[in-house]
């Protein structure tokens, strides 16, 4: 099947089994390795990825679903001020351990970030009730969410 | 082999549907998604709806009914301003499901037809006597959503049949309503057991999930809640005709009725309080 979308703010065509999964697309066929594979079945958050500006689980969407839609790994926002904030705080609040998780809790808070999101933790906790961190490091990753928006509000 | 294919219109999903293939209608996919990673869907025809989204993803108000598109998902009946207003209840049980990200994906009309035991969506529906609108071919008809399940993942829909949209009347003033979930924690737990009430002058709707084979209303207990009289044992001994609970992964059949015992006792608690 013929699909096409934009990934990363790139339009794309591929030709494609409208079975396979998302994540598979991303990981072996376009080589954005950001995307973590946990759990497959939609209950980690570490395959998460941003589709037309909300949070969504790579490994439950299917190709065929993907017609037309604007697609963002971790790999499509490097570049811009918010995922500099959140990288800055993640490093000076020691928020990583072993990382595995991270590049889809970075898409709840990018998203969180951008749609406004305040340093209010009990919101935070809410946006990130859907990664969860096997190393356990909530505390810290919650401490940066809450600096990368005050060193947003303060740009 | 499941076969997937990309549905562009109402017409050709109606057609596809009454063919002679075995179809699955996929809505956000993350109940199907599963199913066929279990093999518990198999050489089906996999219909998805993405390219509908925009006909059958709506929440109007007219009157007093709310009607909600079946592939409006849990995140967009949960921030809509209508449902905040007039259904909260709908609201809470729909933010108790999943994670945000399962909401951004998962529909109203797939909680309907994946028919959990445990949905949590239907059980407030229920108490709400939502009712269905369904097209097919060569039809139309509506129905309560209380005469919708007939059993375990049985359901009084045909193979040709799809749910187009739902339609909530909205609570009245002075109604008295809510969703209670009983769950391990508070995001990505499926419901132990739960209760939906909507209680106004003398009708009482009552409704709970993971207590028998489909999302229920407790009708014999309905019919004397309001007794001035009620003790907890009344109650007790009417809810075992209501429900059949059993022992699964999440929970026993003893904790499930003694839960949704002890939650109905402070309901009811609570309405003499209020002298009703």
């Amino acid at each position: 099947m013929n699909i096409s979308f934009d990934i990363n703010n790139k339009k794309i065509n591929i030709n494609v089994d409208p079975s396979k999964r998302l994540i598979d697309i991303l990981r072996y066929d376009l080589l954005l390795t950001a995307v973590k594979e946990g759990c497959s079945e939609g209950e980690c958050g570490a395959c998460s990825v941003i589709i037309n500006n909300k949070v969504m689980l790579a490994c439950l969407i299917p190709a065929v679903k993907l017609q037309d839609k604007h697609i963002l790994t971790l790999e499509g926002i490097k570049n811009t001020k918010i995922f500099n904030y959140i990288q800055q705080a993640f490093i000076e609040k020691g928020a990583v351990q072993c990382g595995f998780c991270i590049p889809g809790f970075i898409m709840s808070i990018y998203v969180y970030i951008v749609k406004g999101g305040d340093e209010n933790e009990e919101n935070i906790k809410r946006a990130l009730s859907g990664n969860i961190c096997r190393c356990t490091g909530y505390e810290k990753i919650i401490t940066a969410v809450k600096y990368a928006v005050k060193l947003k509000n303060n740009e | 082999m499941n076969r997937f294919i990309r549905i562009e219109n109402t017409d050709q999903l109606l057609k596809k549907l009454n063919s002679s293939y075995k179809c699955k209608i996929m809505a956000g996919g993350t109940d199907i998604l599963i199913n066929i990673k279990n093999k518990t869907i198999i050489d089906s025809l996999i219909l998805d709806t993405s390219l509908l989204t925009d006909k059958y993803s709506f929440i109007k108000k007219k009157d007093n009914l709310i009607e909600i598109g079946s592939l409006t998902t849990f995140s967009e009946i949960a921030e809509n301003n209508l449902i905040k207003e007039h259904l909260p209840q709908l609201k809470k049980a729909l933010l108790s499901i999943g994670s945000p990200q399962i909401r951004n994906m998962a529909t109203v009309g797939g909680n309907i037809v994946n028919a959990s035991p445990a949905a949590d969506s239907v059980v407030v529906l229920l108490t709400k006597d939502a009712k269905l609108n369904i097209l097919s071919v060569n039809n139309t008809r509506t129905i309560n959503i209380n005469n919708f399940y007939k059993g375990y993942k049985k359901l009084n829909l045909n193979k040709n049949e799809f749910i187009t949209s739902i339609e909530v009347e909205i609570n009245k003033e002075m109604e008295i309503f809510d969703f209670i979930k009983i769950g391990n924690r508070e995001t990505l737990s499926i419901s132990k057991v739960s209760l939906a009430y909507s209680i106004y002058k003398n009708t009482v709707r009552l409704a709970s999930g993971s207590v028998n084979p489909n999302p229920s209303r407790l009708l014999n207990l309905e019919k004397i809640f309001l007794d001035s009289n009620l003790t907890k044992k009344d109650i007790l001994t009417t809810l075992e005709n209501d429900i059949e609970p059993i022992d699964d992964i999440r929970s026993t059949a003893f904790y499930r009725k003694t839960v949704l015992l002890n939650l109905l006792y402070s309901l009811k608690e609570s309405l003499s309080k209020e002298d009703y």
